[in-house]
C-alpha cells in the first residue's frame, strides 16, 4: 500500500500545474459571442473587425437594460484586432463562447482561406461556431442583429442558425466542416447567406419574380429580401456557394432545400405547389424526410453520373374545397405533381451547382470516391475540377399520407 | 522475484495497455493517416495480426527458456558480454523513449493548456512526478495502472463516443488508402505501437505460466486494437482525408466535437484529465524501466542519487529537441534504427540463438536451467 500511496501523491505533484499563475476569473473576461470581418474602407490591407460582447450583470437586471456591447476594430489580422481590442475593454476578449464569424460578401468573394486557416490554429475558438456571409457589411449585420423574443444574443444567434433543424431553408455551416471542406478533395465548402432586411412588401414581391423555379415557392428569396413586416431586422437565409476558398455565388432558400435533399440532411419543410386542379390555386405540404436520399456516382467517358433518388413523405396541409382529395385517382395525380415539380427543381439545383459554380457543395464525392481504391488514383483524376462535367438522374418519391382531418368530410 | 498474488493479471493488462495509450493520446492517429491515407484501420489490422504473430512465434521459443528473464538466457547463448551489450541496448530505447516522451507531453500540455508556461517548467513537474514514482517499484507502478488505465480507457471512449454526430462513413473511401503495398511496406515499423512488447520478457518473473502470460498478451493486443481502430476510425470519419494528415492533436480535436444540443458542450477537460493520468503513468513505467536497464547493466543496487541523476539528464536531453516537429523526426530516426531493432529483433535472435544452442547441447541447458531455478 506504500507504494501505491507513493504513486498517488506524485499523480497529485502533477495536479500543482493547474495552479494559480495562469487562473483567471469568470468575470476577468470578456465573452465575444460574434465576430464580424470587414474590408477596410480606407486602406486595402486592412480589416474592420467587429466584435460583439456579452454583459452578464445585465442578465440579472430587471430593466431593459443593454446586455451586449459591439466594438469595430480597424487592423491588419484578426489577432492584431484582439490585441487593440484589448487595450480599451477593460476585460481580456475571450473567444471560447463565440457564435458565429460574420464576413462581408466582400471578403467571401476575395477568400475566407487566410482567416480560416488562422482560426483553426487558435485553440481559443469552439470549432462548432457558425460561419456566415453577410451581404450587407458583417459590422451592419452584427450592430442590426436585435433580438426580439431572446433576451440572451447568444442564444439568439445559436437558435437562429440553428434554424436548420426546421426550416431547411438555411444549411447547416459550422467552423470545422466549412475548413475541412476548404482542405477537402472530395467537396466544396458552404456559409450560411445573412443579410439585414431592408426589403418592402412590395419590392420583395418583385425581387421573388422571375423565378427559375416551378411552383409558387418564394424562390428568389435570400436573406434581406423577405417580404415582412415587424420582427428581428436581420435574417439567415440561403447559402454563399465557394469553389477554392473563395464565394462563386450564391443560393436562395429554395435551393438550400434542394441542397439538403441531396445531402441528406433534409428534415422538413412547409411546401406549396401549383393545385394541378385548379392552377391559380396552391396547395401547401408538410414535406418530410421518409428514407435516406440515395446516391451513386459512374463515369461515363470519363464525366460523372451521378443518381440521386430522393425519399420523401408529405402531409397536405392546405386544399382547394372544390377538389374531392379524398380521391385516389385525384391524390395521385397530386402526388405525380408534386414528384415532377420537386425533380424539375432539383435538377435545376444541381446543374447550377455543376454548370454555374463548378463547386461540389453536395459533397457527391465522397461517394464519387468508391470508385477508386487509392488515394493516388482519387487524386489523379481531381474530382473537384471533373464536378462541372457531372450529369444527373433524379428520382423522386413522395408518398403522400391520406390521414389527417382534412380528409374528414 | 514478486509473487503473483500481489500483481494481479489484470494490474499487468492494464499496465501493457498503457504504454498503446501513452501513445494514443498523442501523435498515433496522425502517423496512422501518413502511412495509411483513409485506410487506417487496415493498418491497423495488420499491425495487430502482426503483433499475434511475433507473441505465438516467441512464446514457442521462449517456452524452455520460460520464468528466466531475457539477459540470462542472453547470458546463456553469448556469455556476459552479450547480456551486458543486450541491457545496455534496452537501456538506451528506455532512456530515448523516456525524453522524448517527456518533452511531447510537456510540448503538448503547453499548447493545449499552459500558453505562457515554459516547456522546461512543465518537464520539471513531470521528471519530479517520474523520479518519485520510480521509487514505488514495479509492483505499485503495476498496481497503479490497474486504477489509471480503466479510467483514461473510459475518457478515450467517452471523447470518442460524444463525437459520433460528426461522423460520416462516407470518407474512408478511397477503401484502400495510401495502397495495399504502401501500408504493408511503411506500416511495419509503426508495430512499435504495441510497445508494452518490450516489457513482456521483465513479466516472465511475475507471472507463473506462460501460457497465462500469453493470454494476457493477447488480451492486451486485443484491447489496444479496439482502442487504436476506434481512435483511427473516429479521427477519419470526423475529419476526413487530407486534413487528418496535419491534425496533431487528434484526440483533443475530437474532444471539442462535443456538442449535445447546449447540454453539455465541453469534454476537453476529460481529454486533458486522460492525457494527464496516462503521460504521468507511462513516464513512470518508462522511467522505471530504464533504472532497471542500467542497474542490470552496470550490476549494482538501486540508489536513490542514481535516479534522481538519471531523472536530472533525461530532463536536460528532453530540452534538446528545438520544437514539437524535431521531436517527431528524432522519435522516427530513433524508432526505425533503435526501437525496433532492441525491442523486436533482439529478443528473436536472443531466443532463437539460445534454442539452437539447446538443441546442440542439451547437458549444458539442463544445467543451466537447474542453476536458474
Amino acid at each position: 500500500m506504500k507504494n501505491l500511496y507513493l504513486v498517488i501523491i506524485s499523480i497529485l505533484c502533477l495536479t500543482m500545474l493547474t495552479g494559480c499563475t495562469e487562473s483567471k476569473e469568470l468575470h476577468e473576461h470578456a465573452y465575444v459571442i460574434a465576430i464580424g470581418i470587414d474590408k477596410s474602407e480606407n486602406q486595402e490591407d486592412r480589416i474592420r473587425v467587429t466584435f460583439e460582447f456579452v454583459i452578464p450583470i445585465a442578465f440579472n437586471a430587471e430593466s431593459n437594460s443593454q446586455v451586449s456591447s459591439i466594438t469595430t476594430v480597424e487592423s491588419t489580422s484578426l489577432h492584431s484586432a484582439i490585441s487593440l481590442a484589448n487595450t480599451y475593454i477593460s476585460k481580456e476578449l475571450n473567444l471560447s463562447h463565440n457564435k458565429v464569424l460574420v464576413f462581408s460578401e466582400e471578403i467571401a468573394y476575395e477568400g475566407l482561406e487566410k482567416y480560416v486557416s488562422t482560426i483553426s490554429n487558435d485553440k481559443n475558438y469552439r470549432t462548432n461556431m457558425y460561419i456566415a456571409i453577410s451581404k450587407c457589411s458583417a459590422e451592419e449585420y452584427i450592430k442590426n442583429t436585435k433580438p426580439e423574443l431572446e433576451k440572451n444574443p447568444a442564444k439568439f444567434y445559436e437558435l437562429l442558425f440553428r434554424g436548420y433543424d426546421y426550416t431547411s431553408l438555411l444549411p447547416n455551416s459550422y467552423f470545422l466542416g466549412f475548413f475541412l471542406s476548404t482542405r477537402s478533395t472530395h467537396a466544396n465548402p458552404i456559409a450560411i447567406l445573412t443579410n439585414v432586411d431592408t426589403q418592402t412588401q412590395e419590392t420583395a414581391k418583385a425581387i421573388a419574380e422571375p423565378s427559375e423555379s416551378l411552383g409558387p415557392y418564394d424562390s428568389n428569396i435570400t436573406a434581406g429580401n423577405i417580404p415582412k413586416e415587424g420582427g428581428a431586422s436581420t435574417a439567415a437565409l440561403g447559402m454563399v456557394v465557394f469553389k477554392n476558398g473563395h464565394a462563386v455565388g450564391e443560393l436562395t432558400g429554395e435551393d438550400t432545400i434542394y441542397f439538403q435533399m441531396s445531402k441528406n440532411s433534409f428534415e422538413e419543410v412547409y411546401y406549396s405547389i401549383y393545385d394541378p386542379f385548379i392552377p391559380q390555386n396552391t396547395i401547401a405540404f408538410n414535406l418530410s424526410k421518409k428514407g435516406n436520399t440515395k446516391i451513386k456516382v459512374d463515369f461515363v467517358n470519363n464525366k460523372p453520373l451521378i443518381f440521386i433518388e430522393v425519399n420523401l413523405q408529405g402531409n397536405i396541409i392546405s386544399i382547394n374545397n372544390d377538389v374531392d382529395y379524398q380521391n385516389e385517382k385525384n391524390l395521385e395525380i397530386i402526388q405525380k405533381h408534386l414528384e415532377y415539380v420537386i425533380h424539375r427543381n432539383l435538377e435545376t439545383f444541381l446543374y447550377k451547382t455543376s454548370k454555374k459554380f463548378g463547386s461540389d457543395i453536395c459533397a457527391f464525392g465522397k461517394i464519387a470516391a468508391k470508385n477508386y481504391l487509392t488515394i493516388t488514383e482519387w487524386k489523379q483524376n481531381n474530382w473537384l475540377e471533373m464536378y462541372k462535367f457531372s450529369y444527373f438522374k433524379v428520382k423522386v418519391n413522395v408518398e403522400i399520407e391520406k390521414s389527417g382531418l382534412i380528409f374528414l368530410e | 522475484m514478486l509473487n503473483q498474488k500481489f500483481v494481479s493479471p489484470f494490474a499487468i493488462v492494464c499496465f501493457l495497455i498503457s504504454f498503446t495509450l501513452s501513445q494514443l493520446i498523442l501523435s498515433l492517429p496522425i502517423i496512422y493517416s501518413r502511412v495509411a491515407g483513409t485506410a487506417t484501420y487496415i493498418l491497423s489490422i495488420y499491425l495487430a495480426l502482426t503483433m499475434v504473430l511475433l507473441i505465438i512465434i516467441i512464446s514457442k521459443l521462449y517456452k524452455p527458456f520460460y520464468g528466466i528473464d531475457l539477459f540470462t538466457v542472453a547470458k546463456y547463448v553469448g556469455g556476459n558480454f552479450f547480456s551486458k551489450i543486450s541491457s545496455a541496448l534496452y537501456c538506451i530505447v528506455f532512456i530515448l523513449l523516456t525524453t522524448l516522451f517527456l518533452r511531447e507531453v510537456s510540448e503538448t500540455m503547453k499548447i493545449l493548456l499552459f500558453d505562457t508556461t515554459s516547456t522546461t517548467i512543465i518537464s520539471l513537474f513531470f521528471t519530479a512526478a517520474m523520479i518519485i514514482g520510480c521509487s514505488a517499484g514495479f509492483e505499485g507502478i503495476v498496481r497503479a495502472c490497474g486504477y489509471i488505465v480503466p479510467i483514461a480507457i473510459l475518457g478515450i471512449l467517452i471523447t470518442i463516443i460524444f463525437s459520433t454526430n460528426y461522423w460520416d462513413v462516407n470518407r474512408l473511401y478511397p477503401l484502400l488508402g495510401h495502397g495495399i503495398d504502401n501500408i504493408l511496406l511503411y506500416g511495419f515499423p509503426r508495430i512499435s505501437t504495441y510497445l508494452g512488447f518490450i516489457y513482456l520478457f521483465d513479466l516472465v518473473n511475475y507471472v507463473e505460466k506462460s501460457e497465462e502470460l500469453n493470454k494476457m498478451a493477447f488480451i492486451y493486443i486485443g484491447i489496444s486494437f479496439f482502442l487504436i481502430t476506434i481512435c483511427v476510425l473516429a479521427n477519419t470519419m470526423a475529419f476526413a482525408y487530407p486534413y487528418t494528415d496535419s491534425n496533431f492533436f487528434a484526440l483533443y480535436d475530437l474532444a471539442k466535437l462535443t456538442n449535445l444540443n447546449s447540454f453539455f458542450l465541453r469534454s476537453e477537460i476529460i481529454y486533458i484529465f486522460t492525457l494527464m493520468i496516462v503521460a504521468f503513468i507511462f513516464i513512470i513505467s518508462m522511467f522505471y524501466g530504464t533504472l532497471n536497464f542500467l542497474y542490470k547493466t552496470l550490476n549494482i543496487k538501486s540508489n536513490v542519487w542514481i535516479n534522481i541523476a538519471v531523472g536530472i539528464i533525461i530532463f536536460i536531453l528532453s530540452n534538446i529537441p528545438n520544437n514539437l516537429m524535431e521531436v517527431f523526426d528524432y522519435y522516427n530516426i530513433i524508432n526505425s534504427s533503435l526501437v525496433l531493432p532492441v525491442t523486436f529483433a533482439l529478443p528473436f535472435v536472443i531466443v532463437g540463438l539460445a534454442n539452437i544452442k539447446r538443441l546442440k547441447n542439451r547437458g549444458n541447458y539442463e544445467k543451466f536451467i537447474s542453476s536458474n531455478n
